[in-house]
């Protein structure tokens, strides 16, 4: 580590005499495998090693980046050198005020495994192996795909105001898709796993959950026109409310770019809705102590009950609003850490069941226009509820409307879940939203 | 470099491999942008590493390293080789016979921007925006205009004897303007994209760029929300090349077809389309971002007929594909820097013009949409559903264009729609565009375009009952 510290600091020293005010660098060193799979078998296999620098500096507030794949010396104080000749042909910029400090970093477990460097390629396949088996049992004609990685890294983060933050990560992952084919019938599905560390890892069951899926998705059909509930599935109620975490990104907000401008302190969604961002689950896949900047974490409910209580700020923009960092730092961007919806008190299948005429929502993601918060979005996988149950899978069916509407009209989320690490997955239903088939 | 991969290349040939390439990628790229009236990023990359594929059997290893020496590539040989030796997978594959080729290609241009300072670069974008905001005025709520330059030499050699050197200087500008009035927000975006120097951002014209994306966002200020149903539509060029590409194009990637994942297995030589489609994919198109001379397998770029009359002929390959299906290559295999491997990707992809006036072709609608402006879309190869995006369009009423509409995807399957295709426009459009495809993690450079198409019907998914 301390390797990857001495190429940062030469970086910011660098920037530094070619004449910047304050520079920050980021560095990183990682490694990984993966296979991936072509009819049920392995096709390619990969081994990688990555490296690389990025430097930010800042003259009269204004910045420049620069960035170098090799960590030399060298290299590094070019990268420093440009960055600062890059902000000082930038225009200063009053908004900013300066680079953060740091504070104490919680220690958070779970987010390195040494094991998982030692992963090899064939232990990538022999995860992959009984999923594969599993599919084929099923249904011995489906075309299978998918793949299987391991990578581990160590990453650095310094600033010319003396913070120096270190952290390690590993992680492993699986997905398999299976596609069932009968004529010009297509039912296709997939699952996958993920993990940090190799203890919490485990892939069984992905393939019966994916074959599963894929034959239940046969013999779609058009859906109705119609103004309907919906339920959205444990896969897809994180794709549906993900759309109401980038749209508080506070950038967007001052730029004028999001429809969520001048939300805070008010209703975004129903009071079924609350959202806690927390950064410090053991083994999360967005946990870490520090944002991008190397400012501390901390948790944050989001969403209370409906209420927005935050933008998602990094250290420039909550200097420009004149607020406390929420640290949600990228280095170049905010973003949410995970974010987990409070529970509710009965089951998916409950929710379904209470549904005369509606359509269930398997997985999807909602495009929402950042500018109108209108959205108009394709059911990808998803089925009609006639009389409590999934009647048939969709097809060529569409939901739209406004995305406040939508989580406005949420009237439950379900008290049971999918989870993987770091990520807690109910279904979520909302009283209504307008259906668009053939 | 060269005689680092040529090592590599010797190397793997005296180890018995059965094929080996290795490529080096050296990329220079830099960014600067402009935001509400300031300079906002000014950014510079550079990056260099070498990428090595073994084959054996019918799998694939690959290893890639930053570290650029014979010490660290040949170490990514060993790499390659091992994960080669994994597994033994039922079909052998024989990679298509291609003469070794030796070449230098350098893509054409008159001005390097890596020689023009930002000082000049920032007072093209300071026109720019100052031409958006003088036309959006006060309902400017957000502009941005960017402008990004690359320079990328590729280096590949395999064990068949094939050395190519091609350098590629790519320049981008674009404009996003979000216009506000009375709690209304609305955005449009532009960007003009050409494999060429410094010239081709001089040739853009603000008219073409920033005032275009101004009038767009203004124009969808007053637009009404798109209706929700089936409706007759005709898909403007831009939109036809976003279709074309994500709806059909993928699905004729032939490594796609050989894993089983496309809806076009099968079919070759079989009527897919109305006769009145015809669709090509074609890297040779001078300048276009799709563009380029060489793949990342050394293969000369080409052009492709991949419906002819609406009957499916041909697809594009990698050395792969076309070995397995018994065919020639054609230049497909491309890579997004030296860390992925080659894969099968579109270049330029086009429906070629038809016969019908445009204005003819929307008076036979009673009550339809001209969908414009594509945007994006994606596709379930396996069963052949997509979701097309449009910026925005105009009600058709009584065979005439009426009211703007706003942004809205449509949703079909992929046959069905070529199949409904009842007009294909005289007038042609080849889009500026910079596009990016999506695929397997790797982001390609990419356009299309194409006429005016008529779909007899299709979802709509807008806002409006």
């Amino acid at each position: 580590m301390q390797h990857l510290i001495d190429i940062a600091q030469a970086a910011c020293e660098a920037a530094l005499k070619a004449g910047a005010d304050c520079a920050d660098v980021s560095v990183r060193e990682a490694a990984s495998r993966s296979v991936d799979l072509e009819i049920g078998e392995v096709k390619n296999s990969e081994v990688s090693i990555s490296s690389g620098l990025s430097v930010r500096a800042f003259s009269r507030g204004a910045c420049g980046w620069a960035s170098a794949s090799r960590l030399d010396l060298a290299d590094a104080r070019g990268a420093g050198e440009d960055a600062a000749a890059l902000a000082r042909a930038a225009d200063p910029d009053p908004d900013f005020i300066d680079l953060p400090t740091g504070g104490a970093e919680a220690e958070i477990a779970g987010l390195y495994d040494e094991a998982v460097s030692g992963i090899s390629l064939h232990d990538l396949v022999e995860f992959l192996a009984p999923e594969i088996d599993a599919i084929r049992a099923k249904a011995p004609e489906a075309i299978i795909s998918g793949g299987a990685d391991a990578g581990y890294g160590a990453y650095v983060y310094v600033s010319s105001k003396g913070h120096v933050v270190t952290n390690r990560g590993s992680n492993v992952s699986c997905g398999i898709a299976a596609a069932v084919r009968r004529g010009d019938d297509v039912g296709m599905y997939h699952d996958w796993e993920f993990a940090r560390t190799l203890d919490r890892f485990n892939p069984a069951g992905i393939g019966d959950a994916a074959v599963d899926e894929a034959l239940n998705l046969l013999g779609s059909r058009p859906g109705p026109s119609a103004e309907l509930p919906i339920v959205f599935g444990y896969d897809a109620s994180r794709g549906a409310l993900s759309s109401l975490i980038g749209a508080i990104d506070a950038e967007e907000i001052q730029r004028g770019r999001s429809f969520m401008a001048g939300m805070v302190g008010k209703g975004v969604a129903s009071e079924a809705i609350t959202l806690t961002d927390d950064p410090f689950i053991p083994g999360g896949a967005g946990s870490s102590a520090t944002d991008g900047e190397g400012v501390p974490h901390r948790k944050w409910v989001l969403v209370d009950r409906g209420i927005l209580t935050t933008y998602l700020h990094d250290s420039y923009t909550a200097g420009k609003d004149g607020v406390a960092n929420t640290a949600h730092s990228t280095r170049g961007g905010r973003s949410a850490t995970n974010v987990i919806p409070t529970l509710g008190s009965r089951t998916q299948a409950e929710l379904i069941a209470e549904i005369e005429e509606g359509i269930f929502v398997r997985s999807a993601h909602i495009a929402v226009n950042d500018a109108t918060g209108d959205f108009s979005q394709v059911i990808d996988f998803g089925y009609k509820i006639e009389r409590g149950e999934l009647a048939y899978p969709l097809k060529e069916t569409m939901i739209s409307g406004s995305y406040l509407d939508l989580l406005a009209a949420i009237d439950a989320v379900s008290s049971d879940y999918r989870e993987k690490p770091g990520m807690i997955m109910p279904a979520v239903r909302a009283s209504k939203v307008r259906v668009i088939g053939r | 470099m060269r005689d680092i991969l040529l090592a590599v290349r010797d190397t793997a040939a005296a180890k018995g491999v059965k094929f080996a390439d290795a490529r080096g990628v050296t990329t220079e790229r830099t960014y600067i942008s402009r935001q509400d009236g300031r300079a906002d990023r000014m950014s510079k990359q550079q990056s260099q590493g070498i990428g090595v594929r073994v084959l054996k059997g019918g799998s694939w290893g690959f290893a890639v390293t930053n570290v650029v020496t014979r010490d660290s590539a040949l170490g990514c040989l060993d790499e390659a080789i091992s994960a080669a030796n994994l597994t033994t997978p039922k079909v052998d594959v024989e990679l298509a016979k291609a003469p070794a080729i030796e070449a230098v290609a350098r893509s054409e241009y008159e001005k390097d921007p890596r020689e023009i300072s930002s000082q000049v670069k920032m007072d093209v974008l300071r026109a720019h925006e100052s031409e958006a905001l003088r036309v959006a005025g006060s309902k400017a709520a957000n502009t941005i205009v960017t402008l990004s330059d690359s320079v990328t030499r590729t280096l590949v050699c395999n064990t068949d004897g094939t050395v190519v050197d091609h350098e590629q200087v790519r320049v981008n500008i674009a404009c996003r303007l979000v216009a506000a009035e009375g709690g209304v927000r609305q955005s449009a975006y532009e960007i003009k994209a050409r494999v060429a120097g410094w010239e081709a951002i001089e040739a853009v014209e603000p008219d073409e760029l920033s005032v275009l994306a101004a009038t767009k966002a203004l124009r969808l200020l007053s637009a009404r929300k798109a209706p929700a149903g089936v409706f007759p539509v005709v898909l403007h060029p831009t939109v036809v090349g976003v279709f074309i590409h994500e709806a059909f194009g993928h699905n004729a990637e032939a490594d796609l077809v050989l894993a089983g994942e496309s809806i076009l297995e099968g079919k070759l030589q079989s009527q897919v389309a109305s006769p009145l489609v015809n669709v090509v994919d074609d890297a040779t198109l001078p300048k276009l971002w799709g563009s380029y001379d060489y793949d990342s397998e050394g293969l000369p770029a080409a052009r492709r007929q991949i419906i002819k009359d609406g009957v499916l002929v041909g697809f594009m390959h990698n050395l792969e594909s076309a070995g397995r299906m018994g065919v020639e290559p054609n230049g497909s295999g491309r890579a997004d820097g030296y860390a992925a491997r080659p894969i099968v990707r579109m270049s330029n992809t086009i429906m070629e013009a038809g016969e019908t006036p445009v204005e003819e072709m929307i008076a036979g609608i009673d009550h339809g949409i001209l969908m414009e402006d594509g945007r994006w879309g994606y596709v379930f190869c396996q069963k052949g559903q997509y979701t097309l995006n449009a910026g925005g369009g105009r009600m058709i009423r009584n065979g005439e264009l009426a009211e703007p509409v706003r942004d809205v995807c449509m949703v079909g399957m992929v046959l069905e729609t070529l199949h409904n295709v009842d007009a294909v426009s005289r007038e042609f459009e080849l889009a500026w565009g910079g596009g990016t495809c999506g695929k397997n993690g790797q982001g390609m450079p990419v356009s299309g375009g194409g006429p005016f198409v008529r779909v007899a019907d299709m979802v709509v998914g807008g806002q409006d009952s």
